[in-house]
């Protein structure tokens, strides 16, 4: 039925192997794309890039050795149009973002991968974005929210790993004036009740990793 | 050197303050009353030597008496021979007298001072008593008995005088010394009354205390394990049950594309659809336990914010409405615990959420003096009494694992429940057991010195 001449050649990386088998079966159905290749951590898929230049690339987030973020981005330095789907089991609107920014053109969760992964691999192979529901619905709650800033963030680490305001001055060097600075300015672009509020929801949309 | 292990070593900075107080104390005890004791001794020694420089005085004395006595018979005998044959013997009698008396006074130990009139009367007694007893037995040879007469009194007189008064002296001396002794050894015995119980009350009282912390370290690093193998099961859940789910499901779908139209494809994708719809739930879930150790402080928050996670935001019809109230001074729970007495509450009012269909779910936190009291109460379908009893019915309510929490943290928990009338759980935690204590915090900052110094000392001694 379809009129492409090939078929959408794909590259699936995830450090799961039942996932990719997975994903080879449902792909193997159907007649206008194939997975021609395979990796299991960043590393790995660098190198199979390069070597078989896929036309979309599926990218899990969390793999040992390089994880798929810092992939994305060498991937996308070395081949700016390549064409990157992100598959991870988490939606937060801050990692969803970070993927975006660092390159990638789809952000599916695994949940819903059955309904939504053929579909996705079609349009972002015609040049579309697309997001699932999910992590649509994560970007939007939070679109106009003001971004953290490196340094919050690193202070918003800092305060869900337990640490006072006195402990996070010493180990960023940094006066406790200005942490305190830093940490009211947190609670406020989060909309959080307190630090510990402020690291729930940090934890949750991904602004940082547990 | 190999590097020493802290994580083994690690049985808590209260424990280990704990346990050097109990050292410091049996040991300074002990040596306390071993120092007193040795005072005593001294005491004693310092008594004994009075005594001995008082019996060799009297001794002395009665010697002198004895000497004077015989001169005086001799005399009195006219006998001139008698007298030249016993004056050698009296002399040498005298020679040794003063002889003793010396080695004697020699002999006392250095504490004791010797009475200072005791060296002239001696040499007095050394140096003129001879010359007198030759002038004596001289005048005796050619017959001047009246000469004899007036030299004992006005020569020998005096130095028995002498001696007399020297034994006053040190018959003064030595009750002194006695008196002093009698209230020095006074002082010591009250002392040691009081230090013997002292010591034995304190060291009792830290040794409770040692073996409260111990046991209480010993929860603590049980709750550290279960906090620990949470995350590990998340993890685990995490990287091959989720996983492999998540690309069987893949799989089931490959299957159902390639099936015709009908009813057994229909059916196929329902169950797709349900087996991702727990996926999910488990996804979720998962992401509950490795959340769970940077939960909020803020018990009310957290539970307040559990009906957002159970999806029910404030535009859900649906959803029972959950109120938090807080009474009491509101504390920092224990760290180790709030998570455990979080997750008793979550598990309360996610069953009142799913399984009681309750309208009302009300949560009552009373941080109290002696205890932290929890209680949730719901009006929903309730709980079958016959099911309260069993650990709860399996795969719901977990009451059981509830209880075991509770347990753990030495807490008690209480379910009232009937059926059509609602369910209330109440967990009760000792204040000692739930809140974070200042004093406790104190002295782990001092024993996170300590350990500090003792690591950099550590580093000094590789470098």
């Amino acid at each position: 039925m379809s009129s492409a001449p090939s078929p959408i050649r794909i590259l699936s990386v995830d450090d799961h192997p039942i996932l990719r088998q997975g994903v080879a079966a449902l792909v193997s159905g159907q007649a206008d794309m194939s997975v021609v290749a395979e990796a299991s951590n960043g590393r790995e898929a660098i190198r199979q890039f390069r070597a078989h230049h896929p036309d979309v690339t599926l990218m899990d987030l969390q793999m040992p050795e390089m994880n798929g973020l810092d992939a994305i981005i060498a991937i996308r330095g070395e081949f700016p149009d390549a064409r990157i789907i992100v598959l991870t089991t988490y939606a937060g609107d801050v990692q969803v973002l970070r993927a975006l920014k660092a390159g990638a053109r789809g952000y599916l969760l695994k949940n819903s991968l059955h309904k939504e992964l053929l579909e996705t691999i079609r349009s972002v192979h015609a040049g579309k974005r697309a997001l699932s529901t999910e992590a649509s619905m994560q970007l939007a709650e939070h679109a106009t929210d003001d971004a953290l800033t490196p340094a919050e963030i690193r202070v918003l680490r800092l305060i869900a790993e337990g640490n006072a305001n006195k402990e996070i001055a010493v180990q960023l060097s940094v006066s406790e004036e200005t942490v305190k600075g830093q940490v009211r300015n947190i609670l406020s672009k989060l909309s959080a009740n307190d630090r510990t509020h402020a690291a729930m929801i940090g934890l949750r949309r991904g602004i940082i990793e547990f | 050197m190999a590097p020493i292990d802290s994580g083994h070593l690690n049985v808590g900075s209260r424990l280990t303050a704990t346990f050097v107080l109990l050292i410091v104390l049996i040991l300074g005890g002990n040596g306390l009353v071993l120092w007193e004791f040795n005072r005593a001794r001294t005491q004693t020694d310092r008594v004994a030597d009075a005594n001995q420089q008082m019996i060799v005085v009297l001794q002395l004395q009665v010697n002198l008496l004895s000497f004077h006595q015989r001169l005086v018979e001799l005399t009195g005998s006219r006998d001139s021979q008698r007298l030249a044959a016993e004056a050698e013997p009296l002399r040498k009698a005298l020679y040794e007298q003063t002889r003793q008396t010396r080695s004697a006074l020699s002999g006392l130990s250095t504490v004791t001072r010797v009475e200072p009139a005791f060296w002239p009367t001696l040499e007095a007694i050394e140096i003129s008593l001879p010359t007198q007893l030759n002038a004596i037995t001289e005048l005796a040879q050619v017959g001047d008995w009246d000469a004899v007469q007036l030299r004992l009194g006005n020569q020998l007189k005096p130095i028995e005088t002498q001696t007399g008064i020297l034994v006053e002296s040190v018959d003064r001396q030595t009750r002194r010394e006695l008196a002093q002794a009698v209230g020095q050894m006074r002082a010591i015995q009250s002392r040691i009354l009081i230090f013997v119980p002292a010591t034995a009350l304190c060291s009792f009282v830290v040794a409770a205390s040692f073996g409260w912390s111990t046991a209480r370290r010993f929860i603590e690093l049980r709750l550290e394990e279960r906090v620990t193998e949470r995350m590990r099961i998340a993890r685990e859940l995490h990287d091959t049950l989720l996983q492999s789910f998540q690309g069987l499901l893949l799989r089931f779908q490959a299957v159902s594309n390639v099936l015709p139209a009908g009813e057994p494809k229909q059916k196929l994708d329902d169950a797709i659809d349900q087996a991702a719809q727990a996926i999910t739930e488990g996804r979720d879930a998962v992401q509950g336990l490795r959340s769970s150790t940077t939960v909020t402080n803020d018990l009310a928050m957290a539970i307040s914010a559990l009906s957002d996670q159970l999806g029910c935001g404030e535009t859900n019809p649906n959803c029972a409405e959950l109120s938090v109230e807080v009474a009491g001074r509101t504390r920092d729970l224990h760290p180790i615990l709030r998570d455990e007495i979080y997750r008793i509450a979550g598990e309360a009012v996610r069953n009142a959420f799913k399984h009681a269909q309750a309208q009302l779910i009300e949560v009552e936190i009373h941080y109290g003096e002696r205890q932290l009291r929890l209680r949730v109460r719901d009006d929903g379908k309730g709980i079958d009494p016959k099911h309260l009893k069993e650990d709860g019915r399996p795969g719901h309510f977990g009451l059981g694992g509830m209880r075991e929490r509770a347990k753990l943290l030495g807490g008690k928990l209480a379910v009232w429940s009937e059926l059509d009338s609602g369910t209330e759980i109440e967990l009760k935690v000792p204040a000692s057991r739930a809140y974070e204590t200042s004093p406790g915090r104190r002295r782990s900052w001092l024993a996170e010195k300590l350990t500090g110094k003792l690591a950099e000392k550590d580093t000094e001694a590789k470098s």
